[in-house]
C-alpha cells in the first residue's frame, strides 16, 4: 500500500501512527446546540437509548463523540436542532476565536454553517454574524443548517472573501478558507487514493488575500482565526507569514486544555517562517482523533 | 436582532437573508414555519396539540388525525408528549393535519422505542 502524504513526513509526529489513523473513518462528533437544548437533556435522551458519549473536550459539555451513531441525520434531535454533527478540531477553531455576546462577528466562508451556528450558540444569539458565501447555490443549505439550528443574530451575505468591503470593522473575524482538506481524507476503502488537484497550487494565492482582508476588516484590538483542514505548509505557516509581512499583525498562543496540539512549523522544504507561527496549532488525525487541522489566533494591535 | 446595535454597520453591506423566515404566506393566510414554532413554541400558553409517537408518526406519513379538541380553526403547535415542539399543524373542523416538511424527516425519527427517554421525562 502506498504512504499518504509521504512529503510530511519530515513533520509529522509518529508518522506510522499517523498512516494508521487514515485507514479508519471519521468518527461521528456531535455538537448539542444550546440555543435549543440542555446539554444534559440532549445526553440523557441519547443515552436512554443506548447510545454512547463520550466528552471530547474537558469542561465542555456540548461536545461529544458518538461512536454508535452512523447517521445523525436520523434522529429526532437533529431535525428539532438539539444537535449538529461537526467535527470536534472543527468546533475548536470557534472555541479559540470565542466570540463574546454582543459582539460583531465576519464569517469569512461560512458555509454550509457549522461554525457560524456554533458562533451564534456562544454569542446567545445576541450580537451580530455577517455569514459571508460566495456561492448562492450553498446559500439555501446554509440557511436551513441556521434556521434548523435556531440562529437568529445573523445575516448572510455573498461578497468574494477577498474583496469583502472595509466600509464597517468587526469586533471577531473567522477565515475558515477554502483548501484542498487534506485533513478529511481517509482511506475507508482498500482502493480509495488521495488525488492532488491542479487547483490545489492555486489556492495559497486566493487564502493569503482572503486573510488579509479579514485583518483589514478587524478592528484595532479584535481577533481573528486562520483556519484550514489541510497539512499543507503553502496553506498554512506561508499564508499567515504572509499577512505578518504585509501587516502588523501578532500571533497569539491557543490554549486548548486535554487537547494535543502541535506547534506550528518553523520551516519546510527550505522556507522560513516567521517565529510566532510557532504560537499557531496543528491537529492530527492520530493525536485528537478528528480532521486533521490548522489553525492561527491572529491579534490587531491597538 | 433589530435591538442590536450593530445592524446600522451591516446596514452599510449587501444582505440576502437576514434572520429567521417566521411566516410563509398561504393564499391569504399567513403560515408559521416549523422552525418558529420550534424556537417560541414553548412560550405559547393555548393553541397546543399534544401527541403521543404513533399519532405523530401517523400524522407525518400524511394522514389526518380526527380528535375532539376545544380549538378554533387555525393554526396550532404540534407538541410530542409534554416537552418537545415539534413544529405546526393545521386544525379545520375537527382534523388534525401536519404542516412539518415531509423531506425533513425519516421514519427513524418517530418510532416509539426511540422515545422513552422523551416521554418519560429526565
Amino acid at each position: 500500500m502506498t504512504t499518504l502524504f509521504e512529503c510530511y513526513k519530515e513533520f509529522v509526529p509518529d508518522f506510522a501512527e499517523f498512516q494508521e489513523s487514515l485507514q479508519d473513518p471519521i468518527p461521528t462528533h456531535l455538537r448539542i446546540n444550546t440555543l435549543k437544548a440542555n446539554p444534559g437533556k440532549v445526553q440523557n435522551r441519547l443515552q436512554a437509548r443506548g447510545f454512547r458519549l463520550i466528552p471530547s473536550y474537558r469542561g465542555d459539555t456540548t461536545l461529544v463523540l458518538a461512536p454508535d451513531i452512523a447517521t445523525p441525520g436520523n434522529l429526532l434531535e437533529y431535525f428539532l436542532g438539539y444537535i449538529h454533527p461537526q467535527a470536534l478540531t472543527s468546533c475548536l477553531a470557534v472555541l479559540v476565536l470565542n466570540p463574546e455576546p454582543e459582539a460583531y462577528v465576519l464569517d469569512m466562508c461560512a458555509a454550509p454553517g457549522g461554525k457560524t451556528s456554533h458562533m451564534a450558540q456562544l454569542m446567545d444569539n445576541t450580537g451580530l454574524i455577517v455569514a459571508n458565501e460566495l456561492y448562492p447555490s450553498r446559500h439555501v443549505a446554509m440557511g436551513h443548517t441556521l434556521s434548523r439550528l435556531g440562529v437568529a443574530n445573523c445575516v448572510i451575505t455573498s461578497y468574494q472573501a477577498q474583496q469583502f468591503p472595509l466600509r464597517t470593522k468587526f469586533d471577531y473575524v473567522l477565515a475558515d478558507v477554502p483548501c484542498s482538506g487534506e485533513g478529511t481524507f481517509r482511506r475507508v476503502h482498500s482502493r480509495t487514493e488521495y488525488r492532488e488537484t491542479k487547483e490545489k497550487a492555486l489556492l495559497p494565492q486566493l487564502q493569503k488575500k482572503i486573510l488579509v482582508r479579514g485583518y483589514q476588516a478587524l478592528k484595532k484590538g479584535g481577533f481573528l482565526v486562520y483556519s484550514t483542514c489541510t497539512y499543507n505548509p503553502d496553506e498554512n505557516e506561508e499564508v499567515v507569514t504572509h499577512l505578518i509581512k504585509e501587516t502588523n499583525a501578532e500571533i497569539w498562543p491557543i490554549n486548548l486544555e486535554s487537547i494535543a496540539i502541535d506547534s506550528g512549523l518553523e520551516q519546510w522544504r527550505g522556507r522560513r517562517y516567521d517565529r510566532m507561527l510557532k504560537r499557531a496549532a496543528r491537529f492530527y488525525p492520530h493525536r485528537v482523533n478528528s480532521v486533521g487541522f490548522f489553525m492561527a489566533r491572529i491579534r490587531k494591535p491597538e | 436582532m433589530r435591538k442590536s446595535p450593530h445592524l446600522r454597520e451591516a446596514g452599510k453591506l449587501k444582505i440576502d437573508y437576514a434572520g429567521i423566515k417566521a411566516f410563509h404566506k398561504v393564499g391569504k393566510y399567513l403560515k408559521p414555519t416549523t422552525r418558529l414554532i420550534q424556537c417560541f413554541g414553548e412560550e405559547a400558553s393555548k393553541g397546543i396539540v399534544e401527541l403521543c409517537a404513533e399519532e405523530f408518526a401517523s400524522l407525518v406519513s400524511g394522514n389526518e388525525l380526527k380528535k375532539d379538541l376545544p380549538l378554533e380553526d387555525g393554526y396550532v403547535i404540534l407538541r410530542l408528549g409534554q416537552d418537545v415542539v415539534l413544529g405546526a399543524g393545521l386544525w379545520t373542523k375537527g382534523r388534525l393535519i401536519s404542516q412539518i416538511p415531509r423531506r425533513e424527516l425519516r421514519e427513524a425519527m418517530f418510532r416509539e422505542d426511540l422515545w422513552a427517554g422523551g416521554r418519560n421525562g429526565n
